[in-house]
């Protein structure tokens, strides 16, 4: 009696183990369908004069420099490369649906003249989950919000094929849409206002110092307000338009680079994504179940041990024997899983590799463009500088001091 | 004595007719320098009335500008001479406005070194100074025909100090530029004809270069516009031709890529195997998939893995019993590949059977 009671005892643990382990199983299984996330709409018109502009930056690839790290995390450097140019873009899609903002433009990574800057950094991006540290700041110093935004697949968006699917991440850049409007909306109307403003002044502070520094006023924090408003009918004023127009046009320009880019990238990024996640996916089950078969298989090794050892039955001797042999078998079993986890591994591998072949020339194209245009588009400006310079010093008949540059304050969303 | 008055006496008559000639000439002679001087002192005086102090500088390159025209004609030929070296050394001015001139002066004093005496230098350091347009590389030729403007200053100043009033009049017009032509033309003329000049042909030559500055505004804004519609236009051809492609596939569905029969098709296969497995629609998706593998060819290797069941005919038909392949591993997938891609029905079943052999073994 005190025999059964202390072999239950011994096998009372592995028998939770048991338990534990195939239940987490399951809730790994039970995780999906998630709740969706949706971004906030405007409901009624925001008036004009508080209408912000977002500039949405590519975002930091963050590839790791050592090739093992890179290995190791599974990182394919233009996968990566392609995603920061891909994910500003969903963002923007996702900003500009709601109706909450005025332009919203995907900018390069040095790009300005907005009112607000969504910057950001990719953390993890596998297909599986995502995961982004995201910085936004607005044109007078002002950091909104810091924070890193994760989120899990959703699978329905790799299921559904047959209309334009929605982002595995949706949910991501609805709640990071959502953290932007509560962050503007923290915002008095006046600081609103005052935005725009700073943003206009900050522009032209930076083609013409000499003639706008004296506008713009920064406190000790580093915030900069407006000190007071150009005349509307001064001729530099109004040459600083047509030239903030043109600025505009070319990061309207530089926008639809990266949409371009985009729509091309998308259907291979989507399935890359989805395959890789049914890979990971297989990888994981591959390595619970190695896990369950050797701990299981261990169990009955043991337990068929230890059975045989208290049994004098020749039919329990015989059990043990079978327990043990089918331990064994088990653990074998839970061995050859770990082969297959190999196969996942190296099927990532050629996954990422052969999504990295096809998108490289992508990404190498739209760089080019991009380098191309804004490098025609500086030396414009530069001539535009000269001339406001000219037009300034014939309208004040006083040399444009240059002094006053290094006072004038840096393009928006510079620090 | 007496042979002297003989002498004269002999002459007689002839010599005292000569005499008397010799007499009348020298009045007129006498006269002619009287008025001559009597002139020379009036311009003289005309001019010190405006220029009261005239400096010493000035008596040399006048002397030695202007060699057979007397009166106001040395300013003219005074002014080149003397302005370049009043842009180069401001100190020697004396006058305000060169005073006032130095800082711009070293500003354009870039254009102005190579060529010391030339003219473009006084210009640019006279307009520099009023608007610091020095500096401008376009507007350093214009400039130079400041330097007329700046020469007929710098005649005046020479001269007379006249030029005090005279290029501070000058200062409003800031756009001496234009008055270069007038100095030029002018420095003919009396000196004093400049600071009336100079103030009159100022506004309109502000204008002038406001209308210049409008024009390169201009020019450089239709470039700029021009570039930017052209690569807009690229970009929207390049997506209208992606977005073009796309529809095209769909009509085409999946068994007109089964007939390709590489990568891209076999991805495009897959796809729509799988999408009709799942929702019914075979059709759309299978044109989904092609138009991924029309657009980039190469992409079959990665873009095709995972296939699921062929929806169309031809080498990609899958056979009833193949499941749908949702949880092949590479070596399935690779097994599925080549099987659809197989145009030898009997390779084809063999690659099938290792297939499903496969799948056993793994399940």
């Amino acid at each position: 009696m005190q025999a059964n009671r202390s072999k239950h005892t011994a096998t009372a643990p592995f028998a939770a183990a048991l338990a534990a382990l195939l239940l987490a199983g399951c809730v790994v299984q039970d995780q999906r369908p998630m709740q969706r996330i949706t971004a906030e709409r405007a409901t009624a018109e925001v008036a004009e004069d508080e209408l912000l502009d977002v500039g949405v930056r590519l975002f930091d690839p963050n590839v790791p420099e050592s090739e093992d790290e890179r290995e190791k995390r599974r990182i394919f450097a233009e996968v990566r490369k392609a995603e920061s140019r891909y994910i500003p873009v969903l963002i923007r899609d996702t900003l500009e649906s709601t109706g909450q903002w005025g332009q919203v433009r995907v900018l390069p990574a040095d790009g300005t003249g907005m009112d607000v800057f969504v910057d950001g950094k990719i953390i993890e991006s596998d297909g599986r989950e995502l995961r982004l540290d995201v910085v936004v700041t607005d044109a007078a110093g002002r950091t909104w919000l810091r924070k890193t935004y994760e989120g899990q697949a959703d699978t329905r968006a790799y299921k559904d094929v047959v209309s334009k699917p929605r982002d595995p991440f949706e949910n991501v850049y609805n709640t990071l849409a959502n953290d932007l409007l509560a962050a503007r909306r923290a915002l008095t109307r006046e600081q609103r206002v005052q935005l725009r403003q700073v943003s206009d002044l900050r522009f032209a502070a930076d083609l013409a110092p000499y003639a706008f520094g004296g506008y713009l006023a920064k406190d000790r924090k580093g915030l900069y307000s407006p000190a007071r408003l150009p005349a509307e009918d001064d001729p530099v004023v109004q040459r600083m338009q047509r030239v903030r127009e043109r600025d505009y046009a070319l990061v309207d320009t530089l926008n639809e680079y990266y949409a371009s880019f985009a729509d091309g990238v998308d259907d291979p990024y989507t399935n890359w994504r989805k395959y890789n996640y049914e890979e990971l996916e297989a990888e994981s089950q591959a390595k619970r179940e190695a896990l369950t078969r050797q701990v299981l298989g261990a169990v009955a090794v043991v337990g068929g041990i230890m059975a045989g050892q208290e049994t004098s039955s020749s039919a329990g001797s015989a059990a043990a024997t079978a327990a043990v042999i089918g331990g064994m078998y088990a653990f074998k079993s839970g061995l050859d899983k770990r082969a297959e986890i190999k196969i996942h591994s190296e099927s990532l591998k050629q996954l990422g590799e052969s999504f990295q072949t096809e998108v490289q020339p992508m990404v190498v194209d739209v760089e080019g463009r991009t380098l191309q245009l804004k490098g025609s588009a500086e030396e414009q400006y530069a001539e535009w500088r000269q001339l406001l310079r000219e037009l300034y010093e014939d309208e004040t008949g006083m040399p444009a001091a240059p002094g006053v540059a290094a006072a004038g304050a840096p393009p928006p969303g510079r620090p | 004595m007496e042979r002297t008055s003989r002498t004269l006496a002999g002459r007689g008559p002839s010599t005292e007719k000569a005499a008397m000639r010799g007499l009348v000439s020298l009045r007129i002679v006498l006269a002619l320098a009287c008025a001559t001087v009597a002139g020379g002192c009036a311009t003289t005086s005309d001019t010190s009335s405006s220029m009261p102090e005239p400096p010493s500088p000035s008596s040399s390159p006048s002397s030695s500008g202007s060699p057979g025209s007397p009166g106001g004609s040395p300013s003219t030929s005074q002014s080149p001479q003397q302005s370049p070296s009043q842009g180069g050394s401001p100190s020697q001015g004396g006058s305000p406005s060169q005073g006032s001139e130095s800082p711009a002066g070293d500003a354009s004093g870039s254009a102005g070194e190579p060529s010391p005496p030339s003219w473009p230098q006084p210009a640019p350091s006279t307009q520099s100074g009023e608007s610091g347009q020095g500096s401008q590389p376009g507007s350093t030729g214009a400039p130079g025909g400041e330097g007329a403007s700046g020469g007929e200053g710098q005649g005046q100043s020479g001269s007379t100090p006249s030029t005090r009033s005279g290029s501070p009049g000058g200062v409003p017009g800031s756009a001496e530029s234009s008055p270069g032509t007038q100095g030029a033309s002018r420095g003919g003329a009396p000196a004093g004809s400049a600071p009336s000049g100079q103030p009159g042909g100022g506004p309109a030559t502000a204008e002038d270069r406001r209308a210049q500055i409008d024009r390169r505004f201009d020019e450089t804004f239709a470039v700029f516009d021009e570039r930017m519609r052209k690569e807009q236009e690229t970009i929207s051809q390049d997506r209208a031709s992606r977005s073009g492609s796309a529809p095209g596939a769909t009509g085409a569905g999946g068994e007109a890529e089964s007939g390709s029969g590489d990568g891209s098709g076999l991805e495009g296969a897959g796809e729509a195997g799988q999408a009709g497995n799942e929702s019914g629609e075979s059709g759309a998706p299978g044109g989904r998939g092609e138009s991924a593998g029309q657009e980039s060819g190469e992409q079959g290797g990665g873009g095709g893995v995972g296939g699921g069941t062929a929806g169309g005919s031809g080498p990609s038909t899958v056979p009833a019993d193949i499941p749908d392949g949702r949880d092949d591993d590479i070596v399935a997938r690779q097994l599925r590949e080549a099987a659809m891609k197989e145009t030898d029905p009997e390779l084809r079943e063999r690659l099938w059977e290792e297939y499903r052999q496969y799948k056993k073994s793994t399940s």
